[in-house]
């Protein structure tokens, strides 16, 4: 009795599965040519059930998953429209975040856009284009997006949107409502060694040294970004011509991190204007050291070789500032400190012709750049003597 | 001195009872603290990230699986060399690991801030190594004067408990020549394996790190890099519980169901067919990126391995099952449980996510109080809703978090409904098999 029952139930998921085998997916995603296919797919299966035959079964299932796949790549599913419209609104948001992800921030943007014009309207959306556009600089356009999102909690959560919001506001010149989010982020707790940081860059650019230096202070006493802390720590001092305090922040930047090549470029600078050549062309030999290992900042690396030069050209070993001042035009031929510099070391050695192969150089870079106009105008000036004014 | 080196350290540890999971649970413990020690005393303090999902990716995944590889690769040739037992050999060298700990230990007495750690899988920072060792110039960038020390220990501790194990002579001094080729082999492999992949698909214009950071279906580098160290990973582990026990991996193989298993990587495959035929008008930007493709053999590997689990609990569980037999199927299911789900994780968290849910299908299925799987529709149901939720993850890898928004209806009850009807058929075929079995046992 109990054998025949379970034969009823054999014969009864036999017909259910050659039913559902042959007839849903042709039906249900419109393929013409799945009606060719899955009908026989489904006897196959209902046979390997009454036989018993599990390996069988399993051979029907296998096949039917491929037939759907394969047809599926013959012929294009039938959506409805507004499934279509869903797929397109949600597949530009993806490529947006795909664009995101891989750094190239204007096309994200764009697919954003894409996105919520085909009707995907999502807060999420709305705060990736603000990222982007935060990102491409148009601070301005971000801060209105995540002004938006700040005023309705249930857009945005407050972690994602609180931080970007006020560091939008504070680059978009909207400095009252970006100092308030971040003193309200303290608050809330949100990365505080993020808000004291950024606070403390906020003040020292309104030139109030006093908070920068307190903002800077909790910055690195949470351990947020410590060596660079150290060092707007030591240019707080330096603007203040405490030359000793600024000193200690400075080694103690490059104890935090050996490799922040732009900490060797300010104590370079800071011990050379204090007279300490040999100092100095220590800490710009060793930055110069490192900097020739490690993938850097070109710029950093440049100014580094810059000041370098200077250092050997008080010395007044023209040997090793010429070639110092070169490589740092090699490295990067937009830092126009270099021309000028390498322009009147050789003016000071009068060799003129070569000021002037350096200041037109500049000027091919860079065609507004005064001080290398004003010098080569008055090298030129005196063309029969060969000598400037 | 061998000799109490032997009897103190060496044999404690040898025949110790501790299961292996604890002495991997141990090293993965030395692992996890050596990469918070880099995070805070070497320079770029690269184990805390700002984002707490990279820190996660970083600190638990990616770099642990440069260890595991390390370790895997070290005990395989060690027990080549020795022909020692692998079981011995992986519990010494799984204690003993903390000397991975020395190098953010060490870093800040040389240079204070510590050095900016790279994997040393490139064969130049090897020999300027063993160069700077002798003051024949400096350190590869990416090197550290810890780094040497570890390696130097390791090549030490290698060497003496290789002439400590091996049997014969010849043996005994071709392990201790053999230790320095060892550990340089399997630094190499381990760390370079990155760096080839990274330079076999990044010809052209894209550097060796860029290609990693290029977008496409895996979004993260860091998840890159784990699915690089950890696809390898696998045959490695399977050649090393090969050694560990024939017999039981034997029996497990025997286990499984291979068209059963073969269902769940084709689901997962279709899935991904799936989205990429609901998406290429948009996505024009994928698949296009090696690791997409990759992307696509981890997902038909991930089909094997959770369906492989799935298997597995199913067994530890049933009652028909002899004991000794079931502790050894909720081993292997641990493992490849595990393994899925690393697998999920590189390959995206709606992944991960769609993973756990397929589990949950199976601990409801097997485990008991629960075990639905004695009831023939709820099992049906759940095997297909099983096999239904590794196409969903073979979309995800293209819907992302949207997914579920994204996948059509239509479709999904044009898989889901068959797949439920032939398993119901196959649950009634074990069913009517399973009555037949007894019956023939009751004559």
């Amino acid at each position: 009795m109990k054998g025949l029952r379970i034969s009823a139930g054999l014969i009864a998921a036999a017909v259910l599965s050659a039913a559902t085998v042959a007839l849903l997916p042709p039906l249900l995603l419109g393929i013409g040519t799945l009606w060719f296919i899955t009908p026989p797919l489904g006897l196959f299966a209902a046979a390997a059930i009454l036989l018993r035959k599990n390996a069988l079964l399993m051979v029907a299932t296998i096949l039917v998953v491929l037939a759907v796949s394969i047809a599926g790549v013959l012929h294009p599913m039938r959506l409805s429209p507004s499934q279509e419209r869903k797929l397109t609104a949600t597949g530009y948001f993806l490529k947006g975040q795909t664009f995101f992800l891989r750094g190239d921030y204007s096309q994200a943007l764009t697919s954003y856009t894409e996105s919520e014009k085909a009707g995907f309207r999502h807060p999420w959306v709305a705060f990736q284009r603000a990222y982007c556009y935060n990102f491409l600089g148009r601070s301005q356009n971000a801060y209105e997006i995540f002004a938006r999102l700040m005023r309705d909690t249930l857009l945005g959560s407050l972690e994602t949107v609180h931080i970007n919001y006020a560091l939008s506001a504070l680059k978009s010149g909207n400095y009252k409502q970006g100092e308030q989010a971040f003193w309200q982020a303290l608050n809330y707790n949100l990365q505080p060694g993020y808000c004291y940081y950024q606070l403390g860059i906020y003040y020292r650019l309104r030139n109030d040294q006093t908070k920068a230096e307190e903002m800077m202070t909790n910055a690195h006493r949470l351990a947020y970004n410590r060596s660079q802390c150290s060092s707007i720590l030591g240019s707080i001092a330096e603007s203040r011509r405490d030359y000793a305090r600024a000193e200690e922040f400075y080694h103690r930047a490059l104890r935090e991190n050996p490799e922040n090549i732009a900490v060797h470029v300010k104590l370079g600078s800071l011990l050379f204007r204090l007279g300490r050549l040999s100092d100095a062309k220590q800490v710009l030999l060793e930055g110069v050291r490192i900097s020739e290992w490690i993938p850097i900042n070109f710029r950093v690396y440049a100014m580094l070789l810059n000041n370098l030069g200077f250092v050997y050209a008080e010395e007044g070993q023209l040997a090793k500032a010429i070639p110092a001042f070169k490589q740092a035009i090699h490295l990067d031929p937009a830092f126009m400190d270099s021309y000028d510099n390498l322009a009147h070391l050789y003016i000071k050695n009068n060799r003129f012709s070569d000021a002037v192969v350096v200041l037109r150089a500049a000027l091919k870079v860079n065609p507004g750049y005064r001080p290398a106009r004003r010098t080569l105008d008055q090298l030129l000036a005196v063309p029969e003597a060969g000598q400037p004014q | 001195m061998f000799k109490w080196i032997d009897r103190t350290f060496i044999k404690p540890v040898e025949n110790s009872r501790m299961p292996l999971g604890t002495f991997i649970l141990l090293a993965y413990g030395y692992m996890v603290v050596r990469n918070m020690l880099e995070g805070v005393l070497e320079t770029p303090g690269i184990g805390f990230a700002a984002t707490t999902i990279i820190t996660l990716e970083i600190l638990l995944m990616h770099f642990p699986l440069f260890y595991f590889m390390l370790f895997t690769i070290v005990i395989l040739l060690i027990h080549f060399s020795t022909g020692h037992d692998i079981r011995k050999i992986t519990r010494v060298l799984f204690i003993y690991s903390f000397i991975i700990l020395i190098a953010p230990l060490a870093d800040p007495l040389f240079r204070s801030g510590g050095y900016n750690l790279a994997y040393p899988g490139d064969p130049r920072m090897i020999w300027e190594g063993i160069k700077a060792t002798f003051g024949l110039g400096k350190m590869y960038y990416g090197g550290s004067p810890g780094m040497l020390i570890e390696g130097y220990l390791g090549m030490i501790l290698v060497a003496i408990y290789g002439g400590l194990r091996a049997q014969k002579t010849w043996r005994k001094v071709l392990s201790i020549l053999l230790a320095p080729v060892i550990l340089v082999v399997a630094v190499f492999i381990a760390g370079g394996l990155q760096q080839i992949v990274g330079a076999i698909f990044g010809g052209g214009s894209i550097g060796i790190a860029n290609i990693y950071a290029t977008g496409g279906l895996i979004g993260s580098a860091t998840r890159k890099y784990s699915l690089v160290l950890l696809l390898p990973l696998i045959p490695l582990l399977a050649l090393s519980l090969w050694l560990y026990s024939r017999e039981k991996v034997r029996f497990l193989f025997r286990s499984l169901k291979p068209l059963l298993l073969i269902v769940f990587a084709l689901g997962a495959g279709a899935g991904f067919l799936f989205g990429w035929l609901n998406l290429r008008d948009v996505l024009i930007g994928v698949p296009r990126n090696p690791f997409d493709y990759i992307a696509l053999f981890a997902l038909l590997v991930l089909g094997v391995l959770a369906g492989s689990a799935s298997l597995f609990f199913a067994n530890a569980y049933d009652p028909a099952v002899d004991a000794g037999a079931r502790r050894t199927f909720r081993r292997a299911a641990g493992g490849l449980f595990i393994l899925s789900m690393l697998l999920a994780w590189c390959l995206g968290y709606t992944a991960l996510f769609i993973v756990i849910a397929f589990f949950v299908c199976g601990l409801v299925l097997h485990i008991p109080p629960l075990r639905l799987s004695r009831f023939a529709v709820p099992s049906s149901f759940l095997h297909a809703l099983a096999v239904f939720l590794l196409v969903l993850a073979g979309y995800s890898l293209f819907g992302m978090e949207r997914t579920f928004n994204l996948f059509p209806w239509q479709l999904g009850l044009a898989v889901f409904l068959p797949l439920w009807a032939v398993f119901l058929g196959r649950e009634l075929i074990l069913r009517r098999a399973g009555l037949k079995a007894e019956e023939e046992a009751k004559e």
